[in-house]
């Protein structure tokens, strides 16, 4: 989680940066950089969100093919195999010109024929890309696609906190996490999810599923909140993500602890670092009139003949070889009474992503057929691993909402 | 065997688990098939992937025709005739490899055109014999005139 508010400050430095007109260097960037990396150092570990002195689970097969599968997917991503098309048409050429401009290039983001470039999207990727670049010498795509390498590897490891805190039995943990692994390599390979964003979207979710199940907690209060704000600052579907996951875990948080000055308290914590991240977003967004509206038209339930179908075949991508089905079992495990945090924020993202099929003013058909397959990854890592502890049968050991 | 799972329930998680096992091989073989057979045709360039041919001698192109162009100019790029989506298809994967450049797509030269270079990808501008560009590269690939003013 350390890494994560890193990330997170990172963004809000380049950004300020950017919007002061200094330039992204060594000689800017480093001293700060130094300090964060010593600060973070230098200070107490935050306590665990979990139980204390609950010991990490031992590594076993799954856990194995788990990283297998992140080495394979490692490999086909240095070999520029499955490179993300939108790294092509928009995060990347908007990473190379922000390495050459030194900073977010708000000039090349304004104008009119730009619009493909999605000049209103938060600039954090990007911004990786850019300074990966600058450190790297050269902008070279397979060394920008590693931080899709690094996403993996965060889902992996927030898998395994998220199986733990079932307590599923070391049978299922094991599966989980070699399923878990194989699905982000089979459809991050076969899809082509290489430099995408849509990684830290999942990220966000998977993060944010421990604190929504665990006992409320201040580090259980810092954890969601960074969770969230990765989500907010990755893309624009991760703000109404941020917005979902820190209002179902203040609503838990309140029907478990009554008290509205601890409710505060845990509530700047969750919400602050969200905030703050669509804050920075809406700031430049609305100086530089970067908003596109093509995307907010006139909601339209008749929408839904085409919608319907098409998520249908979206369902059946083959890349996702019905894994994705998944996502239908979530009314289901949305029953169980220890999943229903994390199953109701799934299923509130995925309704949103259905409110902007039937708001949006374009081609709807040709909207959900180039984007839904790709959007359902954002959420089925997370119902994939409740399915397994569904499966596993963990016992109840508290109630939630 | 775990004694408190009962059989099932094992054997449904053993089941998913050797499907994905199945699904994960077959994507990582696709992928691999697809890399060494490069099936992505010239004219779709949507399905193109930075490893395609088509996309090696664009890039190669790119760099030629990038150093020709002053930071800060205006170009406007014109390709080969074809379906509007492949056409802005091709646009897109031609700016990604001309970063700096301030780029615009265009059917064709006119006067009205704020450019200060044409680049002409996949065709020639010659035959519109427009006295006011002077071509400065010509490859297979593409050619790039300066707007003579």
């Amino acid at each position: 989680m350390a890494g994560l508010a890193g990330l997170l400050l990172l963004d809000v430095l380049l950004l300020a940066f950017s919007l002061m007109g200094l330039r992204w260097g060594l000689a800017t960037l480093g001293p700060p950089l130094l300090a964060g990396i010593a600060w973070s150092l230098l200070s107490r570990p935050a306590r665990p969100a979990v139980e204390e002195g609950a010991s990490p689970p031992a590594w076993g097969w799954g856990d194995a093919v788990a990283v297998l599968a992140l080495g394979v997917f490692a490999f086909c991503t240095a070999r520029s195999w499955n490179l993300n098309s939108d790294f092509i048409y928009h995060w990347g050429i908007k990473g190379k010109t922000f390495a050459l401009a030194h900073g977010i290039d708000f000039r090349y983001l304004t104008r009119p024929w730009s619009t493909h470039l999605h000049p209103d999207y938060p600039n954090l990727l990007p911004g990786l890309f850019a300074l990966t670049a600058l450190w790297d010498g050269g902008f070279r795509e397979p060394v920008m696609a590693l931080w899709s390498v690094a996403g993996f590897a965060l889902l992996l490891l927030f898998g395994r906190d998220l199986l733990r805190e079932l307590g599923t039995s070391r049978f299922a943990r094991q599966v989980g996490m070699a399923v878990l692994g194989l699905t982000l390599a089979m459809f991050g390979i076969g899809y082509l999810l290489a430099g995408s964003p849509d990684w830290l979207i999942a990220v966000a979710l998977l993060a944010a599923a421990v604190p929504l199940l665990a006992p409320s907690s201040p580090a259980a209060d810092h954890r969601l909140g960074i969770a969230a704000a990765i989500g907010a600052a990755a893309k624009v579907e991760g703000l109404p993500l941020a917005a979902f996951l820190i209002g179902l875990y203040l609503l838990r948080r309140a029907r478990a602890r009554p008290g509205w000055r601890s409710f505060l308290g845990a509530a700047l914590r969750a919400g602050l670092p969200s905030l703050a991240m669509a804050a920075l977003w809406a700031w430049p967004v609305w100086r530089f009139h970067l908003f596109q509206s093509k995307f907010s038209g006139d909601f339209r339930w008749s929408r839904l003949e085409v919608v319907l179908p098409e998520l249908g075949r979206a369902l059946l991508t083959v890349n996702w070889h019905f894994l994705s089905l998944t996502l239908l079992a979530l009314p289901l495990l949305a029953l169980d009474r220890r999943f229903r945090p994390v199953v109701l924020a799934a299923m509130l993202q995925l309704g949103f992503y259905v409110y902007i099929y039937l708001s949006a003013a374009v081609d709807t058909r040709l909207y959900v057929q180039t984007g839904a397959a790709r959007l359902f990854f954002h959420l089925v890592p997370t119902a994939l691993l409740l399915l397994v502890a569904w499966i596993d049968g963990v016992p109840e050991r508290r109630a939630v909402i | 065997m775990h004694p408190h799972r009962p059989f099932p329930r094992r054997l449904a998680l053993l089941a998913l688990l050797a499907w994905t096992a199945f699904a994960f091989s077959l994507e990582f073989h696709r992928s691999e098939w697809l890399l060494r057979h490069d099936p992505f045709l010239e004219e779709r360039p949507s399905t193109w992937r930075i490893t395609s041919r088509p996309v090696r001698r664009m890039e190669r192109f790119a760099a030629a025709a990038k150093s020709l162009l002053p930071a800060g100019s205006r170009v406007a790029v014109t390709d080969e005739p074809g379906p509007e989506p492949e056409r802005f298809f091709r646009y897109l994967w031609l700016i990604y490899f001309l970063p700096g450049i301030e780029t615009r797509l265009a059917n064709g030269p006119s006067p009205d055109f704020p450019a200060d270079f044409w680049i002409a990808y996949g065709t020639r501008l010659e035959d519109r014999r427009d006295p006011r560009l002077a071509p400065i590269l010509t490859t297979p690939e593409g050619a790039v005139y300066k707007v003579l003013r």
